[in-house]
């Protein structure tokens, strides 16, 4: 059998060391990564600061109440770096893994995965950062509405957070109830169902990275819902009810992205499959690696979001004409978020690369160069939703041209897509008509 | 086990290398998409310069495709036509 064989010598000197030893070490990195979530509140915060000070600067006179909805809403987007930092100092001072029973191998890429699942957090840190920065701003514009201006601020972070939760799941699932390590791994140092079940692992914790979209984008959402009820006090309950709707359409790739973790962590058809074992394991990491564009229709329909919720404060007769051009520009931002849900779904379920006969090595690298390929999908996602949002404000602010507007809107998104099928094409090509393999 | 052969660990790199260039799109594809929104607005403030106005977005369009197409360009000649096999 054909092995990939530097990546087995590697493997063989690393499981010379000590078992705790090893596990340790994944955990040092596994801490480290987890903490990259901190960009997300860093650059949030940072924004929500920029926009209390030049709040303050416009309106002197209600300096208190604007610094004090930016520092409410700065907490908020503090919460992922916090869930990070638990997640951190678990794996430092109260390390579930040392003590676990199971292959190596497998503890080892559940703390990587458990420590890169949390890098999710960049997105609601960014969201919630951006929506404290507008409610200060609406709170400074007119201080006597802050009770509904902050109420609205919240609901909509909280929104935001959702995705940072599941990636948090995901990381206590691979820490303390392991369903990777149920599997009996009999053998030596790197059986082959111990390296799917370690390829796995990873690949759970790569997946809901994706979570950074909905993040930033229902963040964004959240901070033009707080404008805007700022703005029309009276269209209150329909400024909430179009953000909450857009936040919801934002959320699906997150969802999605979740689903094809837990299907690797507790439906993981990639070790009953008949293949070679590191064709499949690679399939894992590819199948997580697509997932990630689902952060582009995520933040391009949280803009649609964002604006829609602000067209109904700017026209709110035209509610209904302004929401259905969002609901149907945010449809079409969806489609990178499909073209990858396919390509995952082909790699775990009727993946056509173990079926050829070539040199595994190439077979690996093309089922994760065809995952590499689809996270192309994140530019047309935010491209065609921030066409959406500018398609659903001008037809809140002259809904008799709504015909050409919407006609404007759909053309430009058809070219956005272009390179979304490119990249399609490019993995395709890699799963089904893989001209690589009879170079060799 | 069999080695892996310097040709394999080529073509395989190749397989990679082509998915990685095709992360690039993810720029034509914001860039066009705002485009896609400034037109749409556009539109909606004048209706009467529709013609102009699409022109204009898809030129741009065009433009900001090309990042895109060398990705892909890349990717075919790594795919189809790999001169790294030759210089072996």
């Amino acid at each position: 059998m054909e092995a990939t064989n530097f990546i087995m010598t590697f493997l063989e000197w690393l499981m010379k060391f000590d078992r705790r030893a090893l596990i340790l070490s994944a955990s040092a990195i596994a801490a480290g990564l987890a903490m990259i979530a901190g960009i997300g509140p860093g650059v949030g915060q940072g924004y929500a600061a920029g926009k209390g000070a030049e709040a303050v600067s416009t309106n002197p006179i209600s300096s208190k109440q604007s610094t004090m909805v930016m520092l409410l809403g700065a907490a908020v987007a503090e919460t992922s770096g916090i869930l990070a930092l638990v997640v951190a100092l678990i794996l430092l001072f109260g390390n579930p893994l040392v003590n676990t029973e199971g292959s190596a191998l497998v503890i080892m890429a559940s703390a990587i995965g458990a420590g890169i699942s949390m890098i999710a957090g960049v997105g609601p840190g960014i969201g919630q950062g951006y929506a404290a920065g507008k409610g200060a701003q609406a709170v400074s514009e007119n201080p006597e509405l802050q009770p509904s201006i902050i109420r609205t601020m919240f609901l909509g972070q909280a929104v935001a957070q959702t995705t940072g939760i599941y990636a948090l799941i995901v990381s206590l699932v691979l820490l303390f109830a392991n369903p990777l390590l149920g599997f009996s791994v009999l053998g030596g140092v790197a059986t082959e169902k111990a390296f799917i079940l370690s390829a796995s692992a990873i690949a759970a914790g790569l997946a809901v990275i994706a979570g950074i979209g909905p993040g930033i984008g229902q963040g964004y959402a959240a901070g033009k819902g707080a404008q805007g009820v700022g703005e029309r006090l009276n269209s209150q309950g329909d400024i909430v009810r179009t953000m909450l709707l857009g936040a919801a359409i934002s959320e699906t790739s997150g969802i999605l992205a979740l689903v094809i973790s837990l299907i690797l962590l507790y439906g993981n058809p990639l070790i009953t499959l008949s293949g070679n074992y590191f064709i499949l394991s690679a399939s894992a990491i590819g199948a997580a690696f697509a997932m990630i564009a689902g952060i582009g229709p995520s933040i391009g329909q949280g803009y649609a979001a964002g604006k829609a919720a602000e067209s109904v404060s700017i026209n709110p007769k035209a509610i209904r004409q302004s929401t259905m051009v969002m609901l149907l520009g945010a449809a079409i931002a969806e489609t990178s978020t499909i073209l990858s849900l396919v390509v995952a779904l082909i790699l775990l379920y009727s993946n056509p690369l173990v079926s050829i006969d070539g040199a595994i090595i190439i077979l690996s690298a093309s089922a994760i160069g065809a995952g590499l390929a689809m996270i192309a999908g994140i530019g047309p996602g935010i491209g065609q939703g921030y066409a959406a949002g500018k398609g659903t404000e001008a037809v809140a602010k002259r809904p008799q041209f709504q015909a050409i507007i919407m006609r404007t809107m759909f053309l430009g998104q058809a070219v956005a897509q272009t390179t979304g099928i490119y990249a399609l094409i490019i993995a395709l090509v890699l799963m089904f008509a893989n001209p690589l393999i009879s170079l060799l | 086990m069999e080695p892996i052969t310097g040709r394999a660990l080529v073509l395989a790199a190749s397989a990679i290398g082509a998915g990685l260039a095709m992360i690039a799109g993810i720029g034509p594809g914001i860039g066009q998409g705002y485009a896609a929104g400034k037109g749409a607005e556009g539109v909606g403030r004048q209706p009467e310069a529709q013609g102009d106005i699409v022109r204009t977005m898809l030129l741009g369009a065009a433009v900001a495709e090309t990042t895109g197409i060398y990705g892909l360009i890349i990717a075919l000649i790594l795919l189809f036509a790999n001169p790294l096999l030759g210089l072996l």
